[in-house]
């Protein structure tokens, strides 16, 4: 491809890097692999890069991308400690701004638990993907994509009490 | 509590999350090398490839230069075998490739299709060093056999230098085949899962959860 196919992927990817954030975040729970998804989510954009054709929006087609590579990106190793949050602000003025995000918390927690094609569903429901979207994206069909989605949700809520009664 | 009532938040935190690289990283992230499972079976093909190109070279030197008919048998024949393999880890090299370069497919065929790439080149790989090397020994002893050197032949010279019958020639070598075809076994099957055992496992689990709860399955 050529320097201004280079320029103007580039251009295109920073306007949208922060899927790629997301994605990584979700993904991978130390800076450093979190940085090498970051790469490998890069470097297979900018390779399949030719084949998007703007038929579908940008964002789509890297989140197809970015899921794809994650999904498929396997750290040998140790078992990864579970995802942290970010730490909560302090407001002790404000105490049901501390509930919301102690379960905030505790849902994002939950969400990293989940298996890494959980995630996704997560991932673009949270997106307001339309369960159509979502089915494109994984390949599969909208019905299957409620039927996993709804288990997903009894699974978060489910965890999400396992917390409190703790 | 559920994920819809903490949806807006949830947005949000994932919105506030940021990897720490710098801006400008992204052009020189374009040409860097990739980690992939897929760059990793490229990259070990090339190696192959290199491998078998230079094993070429050696084989026909020999095949042209030895002083024993046998070894310019066996060079010529393993030479042309090369070439064979050459050509299908080449094809094997442009699919690969085909598949990691072309669109970007939804997450359920692509995970199918990495999946039958690296089992296939590992079925590839185990099948053909279990295979060939019985083969090859085979080929060695008959050949061994057919070449007198001095008053002995080249085989009997190698497995049994101070002089024995055939029927001991063969049990030693069929022992002495076994020995290493079992070595090379478990050694292949140790390597190969060590590299992509538990990638292909996860492979598999993520193929599995996806077509889980479908009312087709």
């Amino acid at each position: 491809m050529s320097l201004r196919d280079e320029q103007l992927f580039t251009q295109l990817l920073e306007q949208h890097r922060n899927i790629i954030h997301k994605v990584c975040a979700l993904y991978m729970h130390t800076q450093v692999d979190r940085e090498d998804l970051f790469q490998e989510i890069t470097l297979q954009a900018w390779k399949t890069y030719a084949s998007f054709r703007g038929d579908a929006q940008f964002s789509t087609w890297l989140y197809r991308v970015a899921l794809n590579t994650a999904i498929g990106f396997f750290r040998k190793g140790k078992k990864q400690p579970i995802i942290q949050a970010a730490p909560i602000p302090d407001t002790p003025a404000d105490p049901t701004h501390h509930l919301v995000e102690e379960q905030v918390q505790a849902m994002y927690r939950a969400i990293g638990d989940l298996s890494a094609i959980d995630k996704a569903l997560v991932m673009l429901y949270l997106e307001d993907y339309s369960y159509q979207d979502i089915a494109t994206v994984l390949g599969i069909t909208p019905n299957h994509v409620a039927v996993k989605m709804n288990r997903v949700k009894a699974k978060l809520k489910e965890q999400t009490q396992k917390h409190y009664q703790f | 509590m559920e994920l819809d009532e903490l949806k807006i938040q949830l947005q949000q935190h994932l919105n506030e999350q940021r990897v720490a690289m710098p801006v400008t990283d992204i052009g020189a992230v374009l040409h860097s090398r990739s980690r992939s499972a897929i760059a990793n079976i490229k990259r070990s093909i090339g190696f192959e490839i290199v491998c078998y190109l230079l094993f070429i070279v050696t084989a026909i030197t020999i095949a042209l230069l030895s002083r024993y008919w046998s070894l310019q048998v066996y060079g010529a024949v393993a030479g042309i075998l090369s070439m064979v393999f050459v050509v299908i880890l080449l094809l094997l090299l442009r699919k690969i490739r085909h598949f990691d370069n072309n669109e970007v497919l939804p997450v359920q065929e692509n995970l199918v299709g990495v999946y039958n790439i690296v089992n296939g080149y590992v079925k590839r790989s185990f099948r053909f060093s279990l295979l060939l090397l019985p083969v090859c020994m085979a080929f060695c002893f008959w050949l061994g056999y057919r070449e007198p050197l001095r008053d002995r032949y080249l085989l009997e010279e190698l497995l049994y230098p101070q002089g024995h019958n055939l029927q001991q020639v063969i049990v030693r070598f069929a022992i002495y085949a076994t020995v290493v075809t079992i070595i090379i076994y478990y050694c292949s099957q140790w390597w190969m899962g060590r590299l992509y055992g538990k990638y292909l496992q996860e492979l598999k689990r993520s193929i599995a959860d996806l077509q889980s709860g479908s009312l087709d399955s």
